[in-house]
């Protein structure tokens, strides 16, 4: 068994917002001044990070070859690390080109799967990449979306493929190699302390109720949003006002017309039902 | 296979390693059976090399590493690194490089990781201070750029070589005290920038004139002069380049502590300092290059198109060093 717990999400579906919390619970308990500190919270996909724990720069390998590294680099990546660590991805769960998977079992301790409504991610996708709701929906539905695949220059990340919403929710739950925990972003919404703390459980982490209030208190998402406006947070995109929007939960029927809606809902029905979001009829389930 | 290999089994090479280069790189001399384009070529006297470079047979494994990645392991006195399908590669003692072929051997893929990770091991084994920065020639001190991989380091070394200031090195800075200077001071590295399709667009230069570093990447080499000495050159000021999406131009001086973390931070290959046994000669090398230097963080925008304006700020930033 590994030290890595992944932190699995399309994009928009709370894995910062837990990655605060959990840096809050883990790190800086008393340090709620700062609540945007994840430093020592890595992304799966970060270049520096393969570079590290490969011994050769990434930027002398193809995209092939460097996925092909990936499996030993997280290994090694475990082997190095004393404690328990979280680490992002917002890529799906695939193999490489030698059949091997990208996130190896051997690393892995666990895989926390958030999974949030694509009606509402629809909306703050849009807001987070300053582009349409029509444009974010198109893009959700793209099963070759792939992030930094741009291959005449070099980007702080390697290239990833995060695939249509559908994809990506099937490819980490259909999983059997690993043991993943999924968890809804309605419910982190609706009863955060609750949610929260059973994500605490799963990790296996010795906190007690009240660090567990005190952190879920400190990254609560309107202090979130009160902290933005003073301090930026580091991974909002460029042209975008903030990072921490709204966190609601049902905002997709003031910000979606009815044919996008449905357009959501027809593309990416099978998947929806599955995961609670509409029921077998195809109505949409309120949260 | 076992660690040591013996004579026996490097029979096999010895064809390979009857024809001699010498070269100089990064305050080292190289005896090598493999010939490199991008470094300067040195006199043909094998007493004065520091370091010879042939072809034979490579463990697959160290007897006891002391640290491991997923294609490095490091013991000290030993690195061996691992490309699938080119080659195995092992440094000793800072004073030799072997080198065992995967399939067929591939001279130029063999040097992309030779010139980088095994190079920044080597460095490490003969007690210099590695920096993953570029450096640049300025009144007769060195302007270093430092930063992750995609910060720029080449390509704004190459932008300052087109202002005509030479180029000392790129991707790894050497650097250690020297005797004549009493100054950390950095030596001459690689006649070659590597640099992206974008980076040449960039700097209105063309792919296809320049090397393609490896197949599958839009890398080049672009051929620089040679640094027209030998000699170590003394360390004015680092630049530490950080990508900052969506933001301005800036520069602000690092002071205190941070400085040394800084620097320790961009070391090349720091992961290896550990495994290599050379610990303590790299605290005392960054505590007292951190005491002698300026450093200076520099934000960038993460567009090349927002190059010129940061070129502007820091040559501006440069020329204020001595005034």
């Amino acid at each position: 068994m590994g030290n890595i717990i992944w932190l699995s999400s399309y994009p928009k579906s709370g894995n910062t917002w837990f990655r605060l919390f959990i840096k809050a619970l883990l790190y800086s308990n008393d340090k709620a001044d700062n609540p945007f500190d994840l430093s020592g919270l890595h992304g799966a996909t970060m270049r520096w990070l393969i570079d590290f724990y490969s011994g050769v720069e990434t930027s002398d390998l193809s995209q092939l070859e460097i996925d092909n590294l990936r499996p030993d680099c997280y290994r090694s990546m475990s082997e190095n690390l004393e404690e328990l660590c979280f680490v992002k991805t917002h890529e799906i769960s695939k193999t490489n080109s030698n059949k091997k998977p990208i996130y190896p079992s051997q690393a892995t301790r666990g895989v926390i799967c958030f999974l949030r409504n694509p009606l509402d991610i629809a909306g703050s996708y849009a807001h987070h990449f300053s582009i349409s709701i029509d444009e974010a929906i198109g893009r959700m539905q793209d099963e070759q979306l792939y992030y930094y695949s741009e291959s005449n220059g070099l980007w702080p990340q390697i290239r990833h493929q995060i695939g249509s919403w559908s994809t990506h929710a099937a490819s980490w739950l259909d999983n059997k190699e690993l043991k993943v925990k999924v968890v809804k972003y309605e419910d982190m919404v609706n009863d955060t302390f609750t949610t929260f703390s059973e994500l605490v459980e799963f990790c296996d982490l010795d906190y007690s109720i009240e660090e567990v209030q005190q952190a879920s208190r400190n990254c609560h998402f309107d202090k979130l949003q009160e902290h933005e406006k003073g301090q930026p947070f580091l991974e909002k995109f460029p042209k975008t006002e903030s990072f921490f929007r709204k966190g609601k939960v049902g905002s997709w029927k003031e910000e979606l017309t009815t044919d996008q809606a449905d357009q959501i809902i027809t593309s990416h029905k099978s998947m929806m039902t599955r995961c609670g979001y509409l029921t077998q009829g195809g109505e949409v389930i309120a949260h | 296979m076992k660690e040591n290999h013996n004579q026996v089994e490097n029979h096999e090479f010895s064809e390979y390693n009857k024809q001699r280069y010498f070269y100089y790189a990064n305050g080292l001399y190289f005896n090598s059976a493999l010939k490199f384009p991008e470094l300067t070529p040195a006199e043909a006297d094998s007493r004065q090399a520091s370091v010879s470079i042939d072809f034979g047979f490579v463990p697959e494994n160290l007897d006891t590493p002391v640290s491991k990645g997923a294609r490095f392991q490091a013991s000290p006195g030993r690195f061996l690194l691992q490309m699938d399908d080119i080659a195995r590669f092992i440094a000793i003692d800072g004073k030799q490089i072997i080198i065992e072929p995967i399939g067929e051997i591939k001279e130029s893929e063999i040097r992309v990781f030779l010139l980088a990770s095994v190079f920044g091991a080597l460095a490490h084994q003969r007690h210099f201070l590695p920096i993953h920065a570029s450096a640049i020639l300025h009144k007769g001190e060195a302007v270093l750029f430092a930063g992750d991989s995609g910060a720029g380091k080449s390509t704004l070394a190459a932008s300052f070589l087109n202002k005509g200031y030479e180029v000392i090195s790129d991707d790894i800075s050497n650097i250690s005290m020297c005797k004549e200077t009493d100054r950390m001071s950095v030596y001459p590295g690689y006649a070659q920038l590597k640099l992206w399709a974008n980076s040449l667009k960039f700097l209105d230069e063309k792919p296809e004139d320049h090397q393609s570093l490896r197949p599958h990447i839009e890398k080049f080499g672009k051929r620089i002069p040679y640094f027209d000495s030998h000699k170590p050159v003394p360390v004015k000021a680092i630049y530490i380049i950080n990508i900052r999406a969506g933001q301005e131009a800036s520069i602000e001086e690092t002071k205190g502590r941070r400085r040394f973390n800084e620097i320790a931070y961009h070391t090349f290959r720091q992961k290896l300092i550990e495994g290599l046994g050379v610990k303590q000669t790299h605290f005392t090398h960054v505590q007292q290059l951190s005491k002698e230097v300026i450093v200076k963080n520099v934000n960038r925008n993460e567009k090349i198109k927002k190059l010129p304006g940061l070129l502007k700020l820091l040559e501006e930033d440069i020329l204020n060093l001595y005034s």
